[in-house]
C-alpha cells in the first residue's frame, strides 16, 4: 500500500522532537511551560474554589431544610390545640355533661352546664390561631429578609399612640399571666422615622416575647425616649436573663431543631431585628441571666425638613 | 362514655411546656377517666415521677432546660421509676428522633398534633402491659 502509516513519519524526526522537549530551551517553549503551569494552579483554585461553594449550597440547602424543621415543629403545638378543642367541642355538643364530681368543675356546673368548657376551649382556640397567624407572618418576612426583599414605607411615626396602641393590643395576653405591663413615653420625644405598621410589630413582637419569658407576677415596662437624634424604644421584662452565649444566636436563624435558646427560639427576634435594619435603625438587648431583660430598638428621629 | 375518675383510676403525668397544650390534654385524659398531674419542664417531670410515681408519663419532648429525651433517660435509669411507661410527644416527624427515643427508653412514640381518642388509646395500651397489681386503690 502506498498509504502512510503512522510508522511512517520517520522515527528520527521523532527522536529529535523528543530530544528537543527533554532539553531546557530558553524562549518560547520556556514561556509556554510556565503558563501551562499556571494554568494547571488556576484550575486546581478554581476546582477548589467550586468544592468549597457546592459545599456551601448544600449546607444552605439543609440550614433551609432545617429552618422548614424548626417552623414546621413550631406550628405543631397550636395545631394540636385547635385539633383537640374542636374535638372536645364537638364531643360536648353530643349532649353529654362533663362530670359533676370533677374538681375544676366547681359550682358553676350546676348553673350554667356548657359554659367553662366551652369558654376555655375557645380562648384556647383563639389564642392558637393567633399563634399560628403570627408564624405564618414572621415565616413571610423572615423569607423576605433573607431575600433581601422586604418592603418598608417611611415616615414621620407619633411615638406615643404607637406605644399606646402596642400596649393595648398585648394587655390580655400579659393578663392571663398577671403580668404587670405598662409604657412610659417621655415628655420630650419627637416623632420616629420609620414604617408604621412595621414598628408596631416589631413592638408587639417584643412584648409578646417579653410576656412568654416572664414568669406570672411579672412587670414588662415599654419606654420611648429621645436620645440625642434618635429615638430610643425598649422593653423591659423580669424574666429569666439571657446569657451571653444565647445573646450571641438572639437574631439569628434558628440553625438546628436541637440547640434552640431559650428566649428568642423561633423567627420573631431574626425577623424584629431584620426588620428595624431595614428601617434605618438598630435592635440590640441588655441583659444577665437573672436579670431579666431590655430589648431596645432605635429610629433616627424623623427631621423637619422631611414631608409627613 | 364519659367515665368517672375516682382514687383508683390510672394517674397519667402530663409533661408539656406548651401551655394550652398541657392543658388540653390534661382535661381530656381527665374527661375520659384519668386522674391527671402537670409538669413543665424536665425537672418538674422528673421531681413529680418521683412525688407521685404515675401509671403513665405523657412526654413531649422538647422541654425547655432540661429536655424530655434526658429527662426519659434519667427515670429509666432510676429502679423508682423505671417500670413507668413513657409514651413520648413531638413535634417533629423525622424518622430519627423515633428511634432516639426509644433508645432513651420511650415506650411508645406519637408526633403533635395527635388526635386525642389516639393518644388515650395508646395510654390504655401501655397500662395493660404493666405487671398486674398496679398501683394503690
Amino acid at each position: 500500500m502506498s498509504m502512510s502509516s503512522p510508522q511512517a513519519k520517520p522515527p528520527t524526526a521523532m527522536r529529535r522532537a523528543s530530544r528537543i522537549t527533554s532539553r531546557t530551551v530558553d524562549g518560547p517553549e520556556r514561556a509556554a511551560a510556565r503558563s501551562r503551569t499556571a494554568l494547571e494552579r488556576e484550575h486546581r483554585r478554581l476546582s477548589l474554589l467550586c468544592a468549597g461553594l457546592k459545599e456551601s449550597a448544600e449546607e444552605a440547602e439543609r440550614a433551609q431544610g432545617e429552618l422548614l424543621a424548626v417552623l414546621s415543629h413550631d406550628l405543631r403545638n397550636p395545631l394540636s390545640v385547635i385539633l383537640m378543642s374542636t374535638r372536645m367541642l364537638s364531643n360536648s355538643n353530643t349532649g353529654r355533661p362533663p362530670p359533676l364530681s370533677s374538681p375544676q368543675r366547681g359550682a358553676e356546673a350546676a348553673d350554667t352546664g356548657w359554659e367553662p368548657p366551652n369558654r376555655r376551649l375557645i380562648d384556647a382556640l383563639s389564642r392558637a390561631a393567633e399563634e399560628l397567624s403570627n408564624l405564618a407572618q414572621d415565616m413571610s418576612d423572615a423569607g423576605r429578609l433573607e431575600a433581601g426583599r422586604l418592603s418598608v414605607a417611611m415616615e414621620a411615626v407619633d411615638v406615643a399612640p404607637l406605644v399606646a396602641h402596642a400596649v393595648t393590643v398585648m394587655r390580655a395576653h400579659a393578663d392571663a399571666k398577671n403580668i404587670r405591663l405598662k409604657g412610659e413615653v417621655a415628655d420630650d420625644v419627637r416623632p420616629a422615622f420609620g414604617d408604621r405598621d412595621r414598628m408596631t410589630r416589631v413592638l408587639i413582637n417584643l412584648i409578646g416575647n417579653a410576656i412568654k419569658f416572664t414568669p406570672k407576677n411579672g412587670a414588662i415596662t415599654v419606654r420611648a425616649r429621645f436620645n440625642e437624634r434618635e429615638v430610643w424604644f425598649s422593653v423591659q421584662d423580669t424574666g429569666q436573663g439571657i446569657s451571653a452565649e444565647q445573646r450571641a444566636q438572639l437574631f439569628t436563624l434558628p440553625k438546628s431543631t436541637r440547640t434552640r435558646v431559650g428566649q428568642g427560639a423561633g423567627l420573631s427576634l431574626f425577623v424584629a431585628h431584620g426588620t428595624v435594619e431595614a428601617q434605618g435603625g438598630r435592635l440590640w438587648v441588655e441583659s444577665e441571666p437573672g436579670q431579666g431583660s431590655t430589648f431596645f430598638f432605635a429610629h433616627p428621629a424623623a427631621s423637619e425638613d422631611r414631608t409627613l | 362514655m364519659a367515665e368517672q375518675s375516682s382514687d383508683s383510676s390510672p394517674l397519667v403525668l402530663v409533661v408539656d411546656d406548651f401551655q394550652d397544650n398541657r392543658e388540653m390534654f390534661a382535661e381530656f385524659l381527665s374527661l375520659s377517666g384519668f386522674r391527671v398531674a402537670e409538669a413543665s419542664t424536665g425537672r418538674e417531670a422528673i421531681d413529680r415521677s418521683f412525688e407521685l410515681l404515675p401509671d403513665v408519663i405523657l412526654m413531649d419532648l422538647s422541654l425547655p432546660e432540661l429536655d424530655g429525651w434526658e429527662a426519659t433517660r434519667q427515670l429509666k435509669n432510676d429502679p423508682r421509676t423505671q417500670h413507668i411507661p413513657i409514651v413520648a410527644l413531638t413535634g417533629h416527624a423525622l424518622a430519627d428522633h423515633s428511634r432516639e427515643a426509644r433508645e432513651a427508653g420511650c415506650d411508645a412514640f406519637l408526633t403533635k398534633p395527635c388526635l386525642p381518642e389516639v393518644l388515650v388509646v395508646e395510654i390504655r395500651k401501655m397500662l395493660e402491659r404493666k405487671p398486674s397489681g398496679g398501683t394503690k386503690a
